[in-house]
């Protein structure tokens, strides 16, 4: 049996006073698997992964990366590798500076960092820009290195939140064989989007949120299945078209 | 321990880079240096004065009670310094640790909640306090002439400019962490600008309290309650900011257990920090980004229909109206600095300004007074006129696309900056002028004087951010502190003054308020025409 690498029991999250943005979620990663995490805009996918990565502390519900407890200190912070939706940080630093401080972070020794940096950066062609300052590349370069970052110290976990915006399709196409092999490394991503079509590409699972409610976790062939359409586009058009009614 | 340090390091090493790298790359490299030059200048004189300051005020000191340490000037100037230090702090600390962009993006990270509180304080005291070394060099470099150089003193002074700064700067990490993570009435920005301001007034109100118990409410009589340490704003603050004292008396005696106390005292606060951070700050992090969102009540409301510029106006205002950093740190000082000073004069002389003129023997000090006030008034203003242009920071790019037409664009900004810097001026002036008990004439033309200062500043502010726009607004008080047309405003101001200074020597009163009114009328009609148009070929030109 595959251990659960993420771990959401009954997740709430109240902004302010009365205003629940995330209500009782669950769901589980496993080894070797992509989640796919999808719903409307403003459906709380961002609050959730939020909470899993330690940037929001939950209201009420339990969560555990690798088995450990998110919140009772970094050991779980270890674990993951995070792509936030917008690749604005540390932006005055050069990418191999921004780079080296992510090394540090996770206390990779010198042959790791150097190997892993050469790696990563050769699979996204962006060598030739790690003496440029982040400010100065493009939105997707910056993309690419924000990824390159969060892959540096190989984690178990690796969650993305909308990881295609900005990029270009040959980057695209990268970027999905990229989180496929990480999963197949005996790893698990989740990833969250907007694009379907890329969810039914390379995921085995997806969660659909709908008002801050897990509405479906299942597999896409179940999905399909269970919802009908030729394609996850369909199937999660008749399952909001579901809640609608 | 030595890894946590060692993680404080690495984090505050990587936000000082990105925060202190050159955020807007100069085109011109020559505009750099002149920039850097004149920057540099201005804290340099500043720190000069300052120490000459020092120097005078411990002779008259000595002089005066013979007895005394000899410290007690230095230490009400390091008083003065800690409790500016104590009052801005707080905004700029509590901002750092609590409402920073970068906090969303460092938490993902194995970083412990104290090791990023640290680092963050690490930094905002870094930034925070570049100026105050200076001063404070400038300080202890004024007593040690007047009462004598050691070795010893020096290296004891050495430590003094690193960590005098920290005790303020302690309080205000304290009071962010408890406030954040057990206040929730005060959890939010608006909150702390709020507390701020009334410790502010607390000092203040200190300070007056410590004049108005003077028998002889003099600069003879304030000295002399310093030299005889009767002086109750110096005799609450030594508990206050018990540092300074022990620094002073290190120095002054050269006693190696006080200085050692000193030294020990910081390492105290780092403990101390770092121990309430470790239980509270995540708290307070948590809080701050689980608050609801603001909402403006716009149900109900008919919609309108405004003119191009009338649209573009209102944007503005609304605008800034609706951010609360610049509120504080720039419409709040323009409305409070020309009361505060007037107040402390009015004090100072017995009830009124007159009195103050006639106790100093020398009427000309009016005109002098009127020229230190304007130019302390359209310095703060800076504030406003720069910062009004480019506030739409990365998205500035709004400007060229949208079917508007620059000038209308450019007027909206310039009118949005006068609305919010005119009214500071305007009465400042007719109080400055009713306490003089100057004529219906001369208040006249003090006002048109007031007015046409004003709109010069503004234009002059809306052309040195078309030629040195700056783009990142993110952490709206170091992008307020890190615009450089202030830098620019102020060299100007100077210069202003003493081109005003040098006139009056050779002219007469009479001759000056004509001159003066004459030229920035003239110049507010040239730099009205000349900016507009440079400025619209600026954008034009402007690679976002």
């Amino acid at each position: 049996m595959s251990k659960h690498l993420i771990e959401v029991e009954n997740l709430t999250k109240v902004y302010g006073k009365d205003f629940t943005a995330v209500d009782n979620v669950s769901f589980h990663a496993d080894e070797g698997e992509v989640i796919a995490f999808v719903g409307d805009n403003g459906a709380g996918k961002t609050t959730v992964i939020k909470c899993i990565t330690g940037i929001l502390q939950a209201t009420s519900g339990k969560i555990s990366v690798c088995g450990e407890r998110v919140g009772n200190g970094i050991e779980s912070k270890k674990c993951v590798g995070y792509t936030a939706d917008n690749p604005d940080f540390m932006l005055r630093l050069t990418c191999r500076e921004y780079l080296e401080f992510l090394a540090d972070v996770y206390e990779l020794d010198a042959e790791a960092r150097d190997r892993n940096i050469e790696t990563l950066t050769r699979r996204f062609e962006i060598q030739e820009v790690l003496s440029d300052r982040l400010d100065s590349c493009s939105h997707g370069t910056r993309q690419k290195i924000m990824v390159t970052g969060a892959l540096i110290h190989n984690p178990p976990v690796w969650i993305l939140d909308e990881p295609m915006t900005g990029l270009d399709p040959q980057s695209a196409y990268r970027l999905k064989k990229m989180i496929r092999e990480h999963a197949e490394k005996g790893n698990c991503v989740l990833f969250s989007t907007h694009v379907l079509d890329t969810a039914e590409e390379i995921c085995d699972k997806v969660v659909i949120i709908r008002k801050g409610k897990v509405v479906c976790f299942d597999t896409v062939e179940s999905l399909k299945k269970k919802y009908g359409g030729h394609s996850l586009e369909d199937s999660y058009l008749n399952i909001v078209g579901d809640e609608n009614d | 321990m030595t890894k946590s340090i060692n993680k404080v390091y690495l984090l505050a090493k990587a936000m000082a880079k990105n925060s202190t790298a050159d955020n807007d790359p100069f085109k011109h490299k020559s505009l750099k240096v002149a920039i850097t030059v004149i920057g540099g200048g201005i804290m340099l004189l500043c720190a000069v004065l300052v120490g000459y300051f020092t120097h005078l005020l411990t002779q008259a000191v000595v002089i005066i009670n013979p007895q005394s340490s000899g410290t007690e000037a230095a230490q009400l100037i390091m008083y003065f310094i800690s409790v500016f230090g104590a009052v801005f702090g707080v905004n700029v600390i509590c901002g750092w640790l609590y409402f920073s962009s970068d906090l969303a993006r460092i938490l993902p990270y194995p970083f412990k909640p104290d090791e990023i509180c640290m680092a963050k304080f690490v930094v905002g005291y870094l930034q925070e306090s570049i100026m105050e070394f200076l001063v404070i060099i400038g300080i202890l470099t004024g007593y040690m002439v007047a009462d004598g150089v050691s070795i010893l003193g020096i290296i004891f002074a050495v430590f003094g400019v690193v960590l005098l700064p920290v005790l303020p700067l302690f309080y205000c990490g304290l009071f962010s962490i408890i406030i954040m993570s057990l206040a929730k009435k005060v959890r939010s920005a608006k909150g702390v600008h709020m507390v701020s301001t009334i410790c502010g007034l607390v000092f203040v109100a200190i300070f007056v309290a410590s004049l108005l118990q003077l028998d002889d409410i003099t600069a003879e009589g304030f000295i002399d309650s310093i030299a005889y340490g009767t002086n109750m704003f110096i005799n609450i603050m030594q508990y206050v900011f018990f540092t300074v004292p022990l620094l002073c008396f290190a120095i002054g005696g050269q006693n190696i257990l006080l200085f050692l106390a000193f030294v020990a005292v910081h390492i105290a606060m780092w403990i101390v920090l770092d121990l309430l951070s470790s239980k509270l700050y995540l708290t307070g992090v948590s809080a701050v980004m689980s608050s609801g969102k603001k909402q403006i009540r716009t149900e109900g409301k008919q919609a309108k229909i405004h003119s191009l510029f009338m649209s573009c106006l209102l944007r503005d205002i609304k605008t800034l109206l609706r951010t609360p950093t610049y509120i504080m740190n720039c419409v709040a000082p323009n409305v409070l600095l020309p009361l505060a000073g007037l107040i402390v004069l009015l004090t100072g002389a017995g009830g009124s300004l007159r009195g103050l003129i006639n106790s100093l023997n020398a009427p000309n000090v009016l005109v002098l007074i009127a020229i230190v006030i304007a130019s302390a008034l359209v310095t703060a203003m800076s504030g406003i006129s720069s910062s009004a242009f480019t506030r739409e920071g990365n998205h500035a790019d709004l400007l060229k696309y949208i079917p508007v037409p620059l000038k209308v664009q450019v007027n909206a900004k310039v009118l949005t900056a006068l609305i919010f810097s005119l009214p500071a001026a305007l009465l400042g002036t007719v109080l400055l002028c009713v306490s003089v008990g100057a004529g219906a004439v001369l208040t006249m033309l003090c006002l048109a004087g007031s007015i046409l200062s004003v709109i010069c500043t503004v234009y002059t502010g809306v052309l040195f951010d078309a030629m040195h726009p700056k783009f990142v607004w993110d952490d709206e008080l170091s992008a307020l502190r890190g615009n450089m047309s202030t830098f620019l405003h102020m060299a100007v101001v100077i210069a202003v003054g003493v081109v005003l200074g040098a006139v009056y020597f050779i002219f007469s009163y009479e001759v000056l308020v004509p001159i003066v009114l004459a030229v920035l009328a003239v110049a507010t009609a040239v730099l009205a025409m000349y900016v507009s148009n440079r400025t619209v070929m600026l954008i034009e030109e402007m690679e976002i």
